[in-house]
């Protein structure tokens, strides 16, 4: 599964699911389907925010330090 | 005079100190309450009847030894199953764990044994706390679910059977199931209590709340439970302020609220209307009201909470996952197995719109106390699902300090619940505004139970 900001909401959806059956198998698809459906529409919603290299650094220690 | 099952966790403690009811009274009342009422509506993972009596008499021998005696003496407390507890059962929802008994307590419970409080028992959470039905059932209509993943901890508070619960959040697992249950919720900031001990679901987003019936008494638990861990690596070491000088202590001046119409759009009629009222009552009793937006899309910002819940989730997951396939409930087991597909320049993405989004959000406080929003999307729906995360979530992924507030009941007969959200570490500010809230409007009173 790539993050890649050119394809398009059903390209993800489509690329994730082959990736689901390949990893888990053709009969698990139907339980994974609503779970891929969701994570695909996010993973595009993301790829069509675009950030420069030097714009934000990512929040990795989320907000346990001190406020301000 | 009330019956003790029935009164607050301040009114309680009390009433303790001043002798008017020992600690093993207060025990066995609860325990009777819980006795009629447990086989209805399945709250309690493991009732530790035993060790409560032994924790009361202890107490109540404090009570004529010592003359300074701790906040919660004597005050019962049920911790959702993910809190492991030293020598008493742990289950994790799930029977993996089913014999899974800790040898130590999480900080927030040994914080709580300190202060005076007795852990009462372990309430019913979901499987590792994500979203599939637990057997709970909510007091209101036993054919709405009583939300998740904090199920039991909400049942128990709103039934009367304990005054407070701890449960914990990564999307809305504290204020959901309070809302849908009619009690308060508190979610502190991220960071300010401890979560060593606690069983993880997503490192950036897991924080310990409390369920209680009253702000006072939520204030009274963070107090207890707040402060710097060196054992949890992301608790916070910003200072704790007096939470129950705050609610003790009337507001100078009504407070500044600003309503998120981005996720009031998000709320069904019934809630929008709710609001509104509320929002009236508010304004007629002197507050302040704005009306903003958020500064990026609602749907992108719950987009980057969900890959970075389900991300972390999986990596939390994976190897337990991989040792008992077949054994893990069908939901989270399909929601660990897409995360584990999920791409990890997707993850650091989603920590860069995080660090925007938190921008955005704080310079919305720079005129307000505290952003008013519905804690959740409607009244509680069938027992299929926990419920809708929309109006929760994007808050807990910026670690805000937010608290439902049992506003009203549906046309229906079901709690409406307010959601107010402070500044990072303001948890004194927002407790001083949710009890001005509750002063001025009241709060809904028991379901209906014998």
């Amino acid at each position: 599964m790539r993050f890649d900001p050119s394809l398009s909401r059903e390209a993800v959806l489509v690329s994730l699911r082959q990736e689901a059956e390949q990893v888990y198998g053709a009969e698990r698809l139907a339980e994974l389907a609503p779970f891929v459906e969701v994570a695909a529409t996010a993973l595009w919603r993301l790829a069509q925010a675009p950030l420069e290299p030097t714009e934000t650094e990512p929040d990795l220690l989320a907000s346990g330090g001190p406020r301000g | 005079m009330a019956e003790l099952w029935e009164r607050s966790a301040a009114d309680l403690a009390a009433a303790i100190r001043a002798g008017e009811a020992s600690a093993e009274e207060v025990v066995r009342a609860l325990l009777g309450r819980i006795d009629r009422l447990e086989p209805r509506l399945r709250a309690w993972a493991t009732v530790d009847e035993e060790g409560a009596l032994a924790a009361a008499r202890v107490c109540d021998a404090r009570r004529g030894a010592e003359s300074a005696l701790p906040p919660l003496l004597g005050v019962p407390f049920g911790a959702k199953d993910i809190f492991y507890s030293r020598g008493l059962r742990t289950g994790l929802g799930t029977d993996l764990f089913d014999r899974f008994v800790p040898d130590y307590d999480a900080a927030a419970i040994e914080r709580l044994r300190a202060a005076g409080a007795i852990l009462l028992g372990k309430t019913v959470t979901t499987a590792f706390a994500y979203v599939d039905p637990p057997p709970t059932r909510n007091p209101w209509d036993a054919s709405r679910t009583p939300g998740g993943s904090s199920s039991g901890a909400a049942v128990a508070v709103a039934a009367r059977m304990v005054p407070a619960s701890l449960g914990t959040q990564t999307a809305g697992s504290v204020l959901r199931p309070a809302a849908y249950c009619g009690t308060v919720g508190l979610k502190p900031s991220f960071g300010r209590i401890s979560r060593h001990g606690v069983f993880p679901a997503a490192w950036s987003l897991d924080t310990v709340g409390v369920l209680t019936r009253t702000v006072e008494d939520a204030a009274l638990f963070l107090e207890a439970m707040a402060g710097h861990d060196p054992r949890d690596p992301l608790s916070s070491p910003e200072p704790v302020d007096n939470y129950l000088a705050a609610v003790r202590h009337p507001l100078r001046a009504a407070p500044r609220l600003l309503v998120l119409l981005d996720v009031l759009d998000r709320a069904s009629a019934v809630m929008r209307a709710h609001l509104d009222d509320l929002a009236g009552r508010l304004v007629a009793a002197g507050a302040e009201l704005r009306e903003a937006r958020l500064p990026l899309d609602l749907d992108l910002a719950l987009a980057t909470h969900h890959v970075t819940m389900q991300t972390e989730m999986a990596a939390t997951h994976s190897f337990l996952l991989a040792r008992h396939t077949d054994r893990y409930p069908p939901r989270i087991r399909a929601y660990v197995q897409t995360g584990q597909l999920l791409p990890g320049a997707a993850y650091v993405h989603a920590q860069r719109l995080r660090r925007r989004l938190r921008a955005g959000v704080d310079d919305l406080f720079a005129q307000v106390d505290a952003l008013l929003v519905p804690a959740v999307s409607d009244q509680a729906p069938d027992t299929s699902t926990t419920g809708d995360p929309t109006c929760q979530a994007i808050f807990t992924f910026l670690g805000l300090p937010a608290i439902a507030l049992p506003t009203g009941l549906s046309p229906d007969g079901l709690p409406l619940s307010a959601q107010l959200v402070a500044p990072r570490f303001a948890e004194a500010s927002l407790l001083a505004t949710a009890h001005w809230v509750e002063q001025t409007v009241g709060f809904i009173g028991p379901p209906p139970l014998p």
